[in-house]
């Protein structure tokens, strides 16, 4: 009996750990914490508007690609979602009341350093910060709890769906034409016209208009050259993105060109803001400049040292222009009225030094 | 006086009259699955064939033997064929027949024609490792990633069979079944919660998670060829205490099978197969679901025909889909994965209702 009994004590003590180990797997997972957006007071924002408040006169409305918003009055409490929309609220003296946490080149909080400087300027509070914005689910029930007068998502892909939900608590702005495809001079623009600000609105697009023309006349090695902006996310695959996207758009105000080849192999133009190329293509791609973003030096070391990547002309050369780190990334991925002047200093001397090295 | 009775011919029928049970028709039988053998080998070198010689960039056959035979680092042929295409096709064989096999043991050890090889948790352990190692390791490398995901699915996969053996039965195979679902569903949420405060690791997990040969070097062959092999010679020497385990437990240990140790084994063979198989590509479905069973509608009940057919198609099927993937959507590329589910699903239903599941 006994020689019966010891395999199954052993056993016995077996199951405890096991059981021990599915249980604190199972406790563990049950635990996850709720997100943050209970953490910061839904009264983070203040309207205070440094400088002009609203000039122009309400209600006003504004179209988009997903129905049309009507703002009563002007908006006291503003939630903004997607990419960027925060930076055209708080360059107009507006903070706002709830904006997506940025994990990606963020501080420790989750907002980017300009939005940060931005506040600290206008004295006021960091806004609730809402999740979701890793994965692009809209977090309703932190949006209500914020009570906005208006929801701002012009640079973002919201769905109908999404739209038709968000509109049942506060009138909704989203993208005019396509999601992930707005300028950041549109974006300006529209939040401009949402919170009866649009000749402020006009005045700070000019003014970074032409802080970037500015800036592109000064490094006239720039000019006409080809670039093909990148991204190498995938194994194997590069991501190129599309004339629609802001980062593109940015380069080609500073007088570059994109790069024909590259249209050339562009099978769906009118599809979303990028496309994938297989390594195996590569050479199909002709381009005096390659820009493309890495988190760290250590992913871009790694990229040129696929040796199809390597062989690549404008990597030979060196006229490639890596853009390392991730709030430098978010700058030039999401260039805006605030990002572009915290950023264009450094990053122009860098491309312009990728568009000596052109043979 | 009559012959002896022989065991071969039936006592009364004239030498040469042959029914069906005679040495002549074993005999042929046993001829028809050697040439069937030939012709799976066959199959899975034409597939190779094709994964060096198609790609998203269209080479002449000339350019890749030129390629192959002579590397010059300066030719985009030689870098394509070379570097990318060459280890990517071994990495698919390996990986295939690695899922091939592993799918028909499971399928034999819990005797459920719908046993996965990632029943035992294993893709479920591989994903938590791979999160781990980005999140904490910085790890950023497909073959950074290979240790980790194996140990991980190692992890898993003895978990899952230490609880499946609780009881006084050991590790049946619907308490290893519920097991499984057990422990993946519990490592599926830690993964989630990493997931969810790690930005490096959702940016690089979800691409991991769709199960890719693209961008596995020499370097991915050379770490999953010890336990690939080693799996394999295991689960190669199973073929006959599976069919006994078929039978049953009771009929099995009636038979003197050592129920306990053939299960252990076949785990063990699971684990180092299905491991390295998804360590190296990341979780790739239905290929170990759908082989086996293809092999059985093709060669019957014994397992040791299955698993060599299995080890012969499973590479077949990943290697052709991958090569499908490649061409499907110029100028990129479909990962396999995705792939051998479109393939994979309307020919599992298809196999399913033609009755092939019945009887292991």
């Amino acid at each position: 009996m006994s020689a019966l009994s010891s395999p199954r004590r052993a056993r016995g003590r077996l199951a405890v750990v096991a059981a021990g180990l599915v249980a604190g797997a199972l406790a563990l997972a049950g635990c996850s914490s709720s997100d943050d957006g209970g953490s910061s007071s839904p009264t983070g924002g203040t309207a205070s508007s440094a400088g002009a408040g609203a000039t122009d006169s309400f209600p006003v409305t504004v179209q988009s690609a997903l129905g049309t918003a009507t703002i009563k009055s002007e908006p006291k409490r503003v939630v903004t979602w997607g990419w960027s929309s925060q930076d055209a609220v708080l360059a107009l003296g507006v903070v706002p009341v709830a904006m997506p946490k940025n994990t990606y080149g963020g501080n420790a909080d989750g907002v980017l350093p300009w939005d940060a400087d931005a506040i600290k300027e206008l004295g006021g509070t960091t806004p609730q910060l809402l999740s979701g914005g890793d994965t692009g689910q809209v977090p309703f029930e932190e949006i209500v709890k914020a009570k906005p007068d208006v929801i701002l998502a012009p640079y973002s892909g919201l769905t109908q769906d999404d739209y038709d939900t968000l509109s049942k608590i506060a009138p909704v702005v989203a993208y005019p034409d396509k999601p992930w495809a707005t300028s950041w001079q549109d974006q300006t623009t529209i939040i401009g016209k949402a919170l009866g600000r649009s000749a402020q609105a006009e005045e700070l697009v000019t003014k970074t208009n032409d802080q970037v023309t500015a800036l592109g006349a000064k490094y006239p090695v720039l000019q006409g050259k080809t670039f093909v902006y990148a991204a190498a996310n995938e194994a194997d695959k590069l991501s190129i993105y599309r004339a629609t996207d802001p980062r593109v758009q940015l380069l080609t105000q500073l007088g570059m060109v994109v790069s024909p080849s590259v249209k050339a192999l562009d099978t769906k133009p009118d599809d979303s803001y990028f496309f994938q190329v297989s390594y195996e293509n590569l050479s199909k791609i002709d381009t005096d400049v390659l820009v493309a973003y890495f988190g760290d030096q250590k992913a871009a070391d790694a990229f040129v040292k696929d040796p199809l990547v390597a062989a690549m002309p404008s990597v030979k050369s060196g006229a490639f222009a890596p853009i390392v780190g991730e709030s430098f990334v978010m700058a030039s991925s999401a260039p805006t009225v605030l990002s572009i002047p915290w950023m264009l200093n450094q990053y122009v001397p860098k491309l312009a030094a990728a568009a000596d090295k052109v043979k | 006086m009559p012959a002896v009775p022989s065991t071969t011919v039936p006592p009364g029928s004239a030498p040469g009259g042959a029914p069906s049970s005679t040495s002549a028709g074993l005999g042929s039988r046993r001829r028809r699955l050697v040439l069937g053998v030939v012709a799976c080998t066959v199959v899975l070198l034409v597939a190779a064939l094709l994964s060096l010689m198609v790609g998203s960039h269209a080479l002449s056959p000339s350019a890749v033997l030129g390629a192959l035979r002579h590397y010059d680092p300066h030719d985009e042929a030689s870098l394509i064929v070379v570097d990318k295409r060459l280890p990517r096709t071994l990495v698919g064989v390996l990986a295939g027949l690695a899922l091939g096999l592993a799918g028909t043991v499971m399928q034999g050890l819990t005797r459920n024609p719908l046993a996965d090889p990632g029943l035992l948790g294993v893709n479920a352990g591989a994903a938590l490792a791979v999160v781990l190692a980005i999140a904490v390791a910085g790890v950023s490398s497909t073959a950074g990633y290979v240790p980790f995901a194996f140990v991980g699915a190692a992890v898993a996969s003895v978990v899952v069979y230490t609880v499946g053996s609780l009881g006084r039965e050991g590790a049946t195979p619907v308490k290893l079944a519920l097991a499984g679902a057990a422990v993946s569903a519990a490592l599926t949420s830690l993964v989630t919660a990493v997931v969810l405060t790690s930005n490096d690791a959702l940016d690089q997990l979800r691409f991991w998670q769709v199960g890719a040969l693209a961008g596995r070097g020499f370097d991915v062959v050379w770490e999953v060829l010890p336990p690939i092999a080693v799996g394999a010679v295991v689960a190669l020497g199973l073929g006959r205490s599976l069919n006994g385990l078929a039978l049953g437990d009771d009929v099995a240990r009636a038979l003197g099978q050592r129920v306990g140790l053939v299960r252990a084994a076949s785990a063990v063979a699971v684990v180092l197969l299905c491991g390295a198989a998804t360590a190296a590509a990341g979780p790739i479905a239905f290929v170990g679901l759908v082989v086996p069973h293809a092999a059985r509608r093709l060669v019957g009940h014994d397992y040791r025909w299955i698993l060599a057919f299995s080890a012969l198609l499973a590479p077949s099927l990943l290697l052709l889909c991958d090569v499908v993937g490649r061409v499907v959507a110029y100028p990129g590329e479909l990962e396999v994965g995705i792939v051998t589910a479109v393939v994979g699903a309307p020919l599992f239903i298809a196999l399913v209702r033609r009755g092939g599941a019945a009887g292991l």
